[in-house]
């Protein structure tokens, strides 16, 4: 027991399972163990070995380190891996969202089922190139790109188009909007057509509304999360809108429109309907680390290490998502 | 309580108003800095015209005396050797020189060389000066053509320029200037007496040139086929010792060989030929140089002192090589020729590409009118050279395509050449800024084979060239029963002739097919659109245009019948294929196309149908180039020949000017009782497109309210009161939003507005003045109220609250810059400058709304209505997750670490 936690600091979950099977020292030739410490990449100290520690100071530890790592996976995940799910999501929908305008079946309005593509924006001054807007706002649908709020008309259409967008998490599809220029032009096509917009301003709490629409006139609007600061998106403080006029004239849409969305569509909401992934893909997490457990005794290091870290990020990126939609869907 | 809350609200208010206040004074200061300096008149503004006299003379040394046989006074005088851009023309004009024999209707090519006693008129590299460096010789003198400056003499060794008596002892062997060793490529052309003048490109290159370019010619030198002519010109002298000639002056940019800029300096040189002065003695030189005496000395004789195989004043047409070698334009470079000319030092413009060079800056973009180009040419400079300014950059671009961007918002500002078709749907003011014109340029030879400067146009006759009706060709006319019994073409149409006397016939085998013709552009114009105003306004040119015959019988092609009037550009309606073609040119055998819109061909880009004109060009795509090859393709007619010229084509009145470009005067008037089928022009009054026709013209001009602007009156035009007015005048404006530019956008149009509608309305040729061609915006040509105008667009845009001031001035305008009392320097962030003087001029959205404000009643009402305000949504606990996690890691961590180290207890 004399080494058995030299290595707690850099290899630390080499050490949460000594800990988690402590056994007896004579069991294991230091000569391995040092072999495993260098192949985690630990660095070999030839220090005097710390005394033993007692039981309830290594489970405090352990307890630590393991929140310590499941947090910077977490920041890991928010800041390096969303932004991957975005982008491969709007890849599919940019080539289904192509062939349904190909097909001239992509969706003209009415109840559009959450998630499809309903649309394609441009905005070289809003720093938006060719990313398509699903439909719905959930914290699960703002994750594939910008959304459609359902209780709005489509963009093109006569009266006011809501799209939201995250600001931070999946490459923050609309972190430009609050920078944007009045006269900047937003171009969106649908099934309908191509809408050229120009932006006419951009809102923060209590500024006016713009004026209200004429007949035959359309408007669209962005929204996103906003906080102060250069990293405030990702710890916002409010809602910026910006509002766009519809240049032309603004076509008909077809009934069917949800007169109302849920809480959880609407502007930095969570998605409380996500704690049911949660709660089951959180046994699957905490299952690969028992396998994990036991085949690392069973197996010996490497081999279970090979065998289970897939199993183990799989089950951490389906928590981690499940548990991201809980956060402000705008962020 | 309730004053208490007056004062509250009162106190609240004032400070804003304070700072707009003192914004304004800075705004105005800082204006007044920007404007002042923009394009003071140098000594460029009348461009430098320069007079230059020399006595030449021809003397020859015989038996050790001198005899004179012949001596002039030959003055010159050059219209412009300053602020020269590239490919302009500048015109050369003479006086006392030797009458001209042999002469060549073009006077570019090399043949125009074997003229008998020209005035070769030359561009040179260098100075006339002492310093060595600089100093020009033949050898840095540009000509297109090899020949242009090699001779040989195979089987008689004393030619000409052997003999000459001021040539030095190096240059009177029988070999100079051969490259040693003689390249592979001369072979056996080198033989006998030979004298070649070597060009040297300004990076040092020597290029012998010799017989057949055999040892190698500049990259922009080359025979024949290029489509523009060298600019080296022989000159033709009348029998009165009088002539002139264009010259095209060639920068860098289109002959970089030469390399004349602003720090190359070049000369034009004009050597007057007198002819070899001769001395075939040659006392001083070496025996091998001296002609033996008797058989070779007497032949050398005859040979130097002739004095011309032509009459004075006679064409060419003698025989190849018949004329006198001794006179002939051939030899300018011989000491005997080039001691007697005149150098006139040229400086230039900054080059077009000088504003990339000065700074990095992203330039402030107008798209628009190719109509002021050569205006914004010398505007743009003077812009991104004054560092107190800024570069802006004028991207041509067809007008009504630039109000459309403009009105979507895609840009920010927009040059047109005219009103819009509809009202703009935002707020969008249009400033004056200059007054010009479209011109029909053209290329005319008269019965003579002389050019013409000087010809008379109906609607009328422009109806039917750009209607395709005439038929251009014989083969077209006979096969076209529609075209059949109308003229040939327009210089055979009796309309043409009656008001254009001593024009060609068939007798000068003129080409007929650009004659049938308007070269014109394809893309959507506003010129287009003023020209099929002015045609649509004409009685004549309607019934013509609706079918009715003129009185000479011609009647419209059939498919233009009726045609709705003005368009932005021509459609091209006419479907005919000629069969001639189909069946002989390979070409047309595999894509029959209809011949007649081939022979318009309208091109995308105007300037194009300017460069044609410039050199007499003709863009008809009829040829089959490649015939037969699988890359075979219809290319242009190309140069026509000169005095066989019948060349219209419609471009604007500044580019006819700096390209020295003829431009035909257009009917303004037709008194009642004028002769409807007439065989002069009494009764109709022409108009040239000069200051004083373009000023008639505006002073019609009437402010349209709902428009903006102030659109050309072609009803008032064709009145009495229009009778000196130029039809083809257009209004040049510059659009800009006065709502949703950022502020730093609205400040730098704003100053854009401002300067080139003050000091940007100086005549002349420098940097920062306008062009010729635009007339100035000033009240002397009645046009102040234009001008003021543009003053008060100016601060609408920067204002940018959506006021458009009313064109007519019957409503309050928001006033113009305020007198300074101190000098600032300008706010380089383009902070929001207000320029404003009165409390309420400008509706000001930064204090007021604008319902809350009495505001004048603009052009373009702004009506609010009051309007909830957004909510202020708040984020949960969990949006702050990123640094709760953070500190969470952090925490844990190193807390773990403390543990895992510390000793227990």
């Amino acid at each position: 027991m004399s080494t058995s936690y030299r290595d707690v600091s850099v290899a630390s979950t080499a050490a949460a399972h000594d800990v988690a099977s402590p056994s007896t020292p004579g069991s294991r030739p230091g000569a391995s163990r040092d072999t495993r410490s260098s192949v985690f990449g630990g660095v070999r100290r030839n220090r005097q070995p710390l005394p033993p520690m007692t039981p309830g100071r290594g489970i405090i530890v352990w307890a630590l380190t393991t929140a310590c790592l499941l947090a910077a996976w977490f920041l890991l995940y928010v800041f390096a891996l969303t932004p991957l799910a975005e982008a491969r999501s709007q890849s599919i929908l940019y080539g289904t969202f192509r062939e349904q305008l190909a097909l001239q079946v992509a969706p003209l309005g009415g109840a559009v089922k959450p998630g499809v593509p309903v649309a394609l924006i441009n905005a070289p001054g809003l720093d938006i190139t060719d990313v398509v807007v699903v439909e719905g706002t959930a914290a699960g649908d703002l994750m594939a790109g910008p959304g459609h709020r359902r209780d709005t008309v489509l963009p093109g259409q006569r009266g006011v188009s809501v799209l939201y967008g995250r600001a931070a998490m999946f490459n923050g599809p609309f972190a430009g909007i609050a920078t944007a220029k009045p006269g900047a032009v937003i171009t969106v096509t649908t099934g309908q057509g191509v809408f050229t917009y120009v932006v006419t301003d951009v809102r923060h709490a209590r500024d006016a509304f713009p004026q209200p629409l004429q007949s035959g006139e359309g408007r669209l609007t962005l929204a996103t999360a906003q906080g102060s600061g250069r990293l405030g998106a990702w710890n916002p403080t409010g809602v910026v809108y910006l509002d766009a006029k519809l240049n032309g004239v603004a076509l008909p849409y077809p009934p069917g429109r949800p007169a109302v969305v849920p809480t959880a569509e609407t502007a930095l909401q969570g998605d409380p309907s996500s704690l049911l992934p949660l709660t089951l893909s959180l046994p699957l997490l905490i299952g690969a680390l028992v396998f994990m457990v036991w085949a690392r005794s069973r197996w010996g290091g490497w081999q279970a290490w090979l065998v289970v870290l897939p199993l183990v990020l799989a089950a951490m990126w389906a928590v981690s998502q499940a548990a991201v939609q809980l956060l402000p869907n705008l962020v | 309580m309730n004053a208490v809350n007056r004062s509250s609200v009162r106190f609240r208010r004032s400070r804003p108003m304070r700072r707009v206040a003192a914004a304004v004074c800075a705004g105005s200061l800082a204006m007044l800095a920007l404007v002042g300096p923009m394009g003071g008149a140098d000594a460029a503004s009348n461009g430098g015209a320069v007079t230059k006299t020399v006595t030449a003379s021809r003397t020859h040394l015989v038996r050790g005396s001198d005899i004179e046989v012949d001596v002039r006074d030959v003055s010159v005088t050059v219209s412009q050797t300053q602020s020269l851009r590239d490919r302009q023309a500048i015109k050369v004009t003479w006086q006392g020189a030797h009458p001209t024999g042999g002469v060549v209707a073009d006077r570019n090519s090399s043949s125009a060389a074997q003229q008998e006693y020209p005035v070769v008129v030359l561009q040179c590299r260098g100075l006339d000066s002492t310093t060595a460096a600089k100093a020009l010789n033949p050898t840095t003198c540009w000509t297109s053509d090899p020949e242009e400056r090699a001779k040989s003499s195979s089987t008689f060794l004393w030619p000409p320029y052997r003999v000459d008596r001021y040539a030095t002892a190096p240059d009177r062997q029988q070999v100079v200037g051969v490259p040693d060793p003689i390249p592979a490529a001369c072979g056996s052309a080198v033989a006998g007496a030979q004298h070649w003048i070597p060009f040297i490109g300004t990076d040092g290159t020597v290029y012998g040139g010799g017989p057949f370019s055999c040892a190698g010619i500049a990259p922009e030198a080359g025979g024949g086929s290029i489509t523009a002519p060298s600019n080296t010109t022989y000159g033709v002298t009348d029998l009165a010792g009088n002539g002139s000639s264009n010259f095209v002056i060639n920068t860098v940019d289109s002959n970089a060989s030469l390399g004349c800029s602003e720090t190359v300096p070049c000369s034009l040189v004009v050597v007057p030929i007198m002819g070899i002065s001769c001395d075939t003695a040659a006392a001083d030189l070496p025996v091998a140089d001296q002609p033996a005496p008797k058989t070779d000395r007497d032949s050398a004789d005859l040979l130097c002192q002739k004095q011309g195989y032509y009459a004075p004043g006679a064409q060419a047409g003698g025989g190849v090589d018949v004329e006198d070698l001794s006179v002939s334009g051939q030899l300018w470079w011989s000491a005997s020729n080039w001691r007697n000319r005149l150098s006139f030092p040229l400086s230039f413009a900054q080059p077009a590409n000088v504003c990339d060079l000065v700074s990095n800056d992203a330039p402030t973009f107008v798209y628009g009118s190719q109509a002021l180009v050569q205006a914004t040419q010398q505007w743009g400079p003077g812009f991104c050279l004054n560092p107190k300014l800024f570069k802006f950059q004028h991207v041509q671009f067809s007008e009504p395509g630039s109000r459309n961007l403009l009105d979507t918002g895609s840009i920010k500002a927009a040059f047109s050449a005219g009103p819009p078709d509809h009202k703009f749907t935002k707020p969008i003011v249009q400033a004056p800024l200059t007054v010009s014109g479209f011109a029909i340029g053209m290329r005319l030879d008269n019965a003579d084979g002389q050019e013409v400067a000087k010809a008379n146009l109906t609607p009328r006759l422009l109806a039917k060239m750009l209607t395709m009706s005439y038929a251009g060709l014989t083969g077209v006319q006979a096969s076209y029963p529609e075209l059949a019994t109308n003229p040939i073409d327009i210089v055979a149409d009796p309309e043409f002739r009656a008001l254009n006397p001593n024009m060609m016939t068939s007798k000068n085998a003129y080409d007929g097919l650009p004659a049938s013709t308007l070269y014109a552009m394809a893309s959507d114009s506003d010129v287009m659109a003023a020209l099929t105003s002015y045609i649509d306004a004409d009685p004549d040119a309607r019934a013509w245009l609706d079918g009715a015959a003129d009185p000479w019988g011609m009647k419209v092609n059939p498919t233009y019948k009726g045609i709705s009037l003005p368009v932005d550009s021509w459609p091209q309606l006419d479907g005919y294929v000629y069969a001639y073609a189909a069946t002989n040119s390979p070409c047309f055998a595999s894509n029959p196309l209809p011949w007649l819109p081939l022979v318009a061909a309208p091109v995308s880009n105007p300037a194009t149908v300017t460069l044609n004109m410039q050199f007499g060009l003709s863009n008809s795509q009829i040829i089959c180039k490649d015939a037969g090859q699988p890359n075979q393709k219809l290319t242009s007619v190309g140069r026509v020949v000169p005095g066989r010229r019948a060349l219209f084509g419609l471009i604007s009145v500044a580019d006819a000017e700096r390209y020295q470009i003829p431009m035909a005067s257009l009917l303004s008037h037709t008194t009642a009782g004028a002769a409807k089928a007439f065989t002069d022009s009494s009764g109709r009054t022409f108009v040239a497109p000069t200051s004083a026709g373009m000023a008639a013209a505006a002073k019609l001009f009437k402010p349209d309210m709902h428009l903006g602007t102030w659109p050309i009156p072609y009803a008032a035009l064709r009145g009495d009161a229009g009778k000196q007015a130029y039809p083809g005048t257009l209004l040049m404006s510059i659009d800009v939003p006065t709502q949703g530019l950022s502020s730093a956008d609205a400040s730098r149009y704003a100053t854009l507005v401002r300067s080139l509608s003050t000091s940007g309305q100086v005549p002349g040729l420098g940097n920062g003045q306008l062009a010729p061609g635009y007339l100035p915006l000033t009240a002397a040509h009645g046009l102040g109220a234009l001008a003021a105008y543009s003053q008060s667009a100016a601060a609408a845009i920067q204002a940018q609250a959506g006021f458009v001031p009313a064109v007519d001035g019957s409503q309050p305008t928001p006033s113009p810059v305020p007198t300074p009392t101190a000098s600032s320097t300008p706010d380089s962030s383009g902070g929001a400058v207000i320029p404003t003087t009165g409390p309420s001029a400008t509706p000001d959205p930064g204090t007021s709304t604008p319902a809350a404000t009495p505001t004048p009643s603009p052009l373009v009402s702004i009506t609010a209505v009051a309007t909830g305000s957004t909510a202020d949504l708040t984020p949960g606990m969990t949006a702050g997750f990123v640094p709760v996690l953070a500190a969470i890691a952090l925490l844990a961590g190193l807390v773990a670490l403390i543990l895992s180290r510390r000793r227990p207890a």
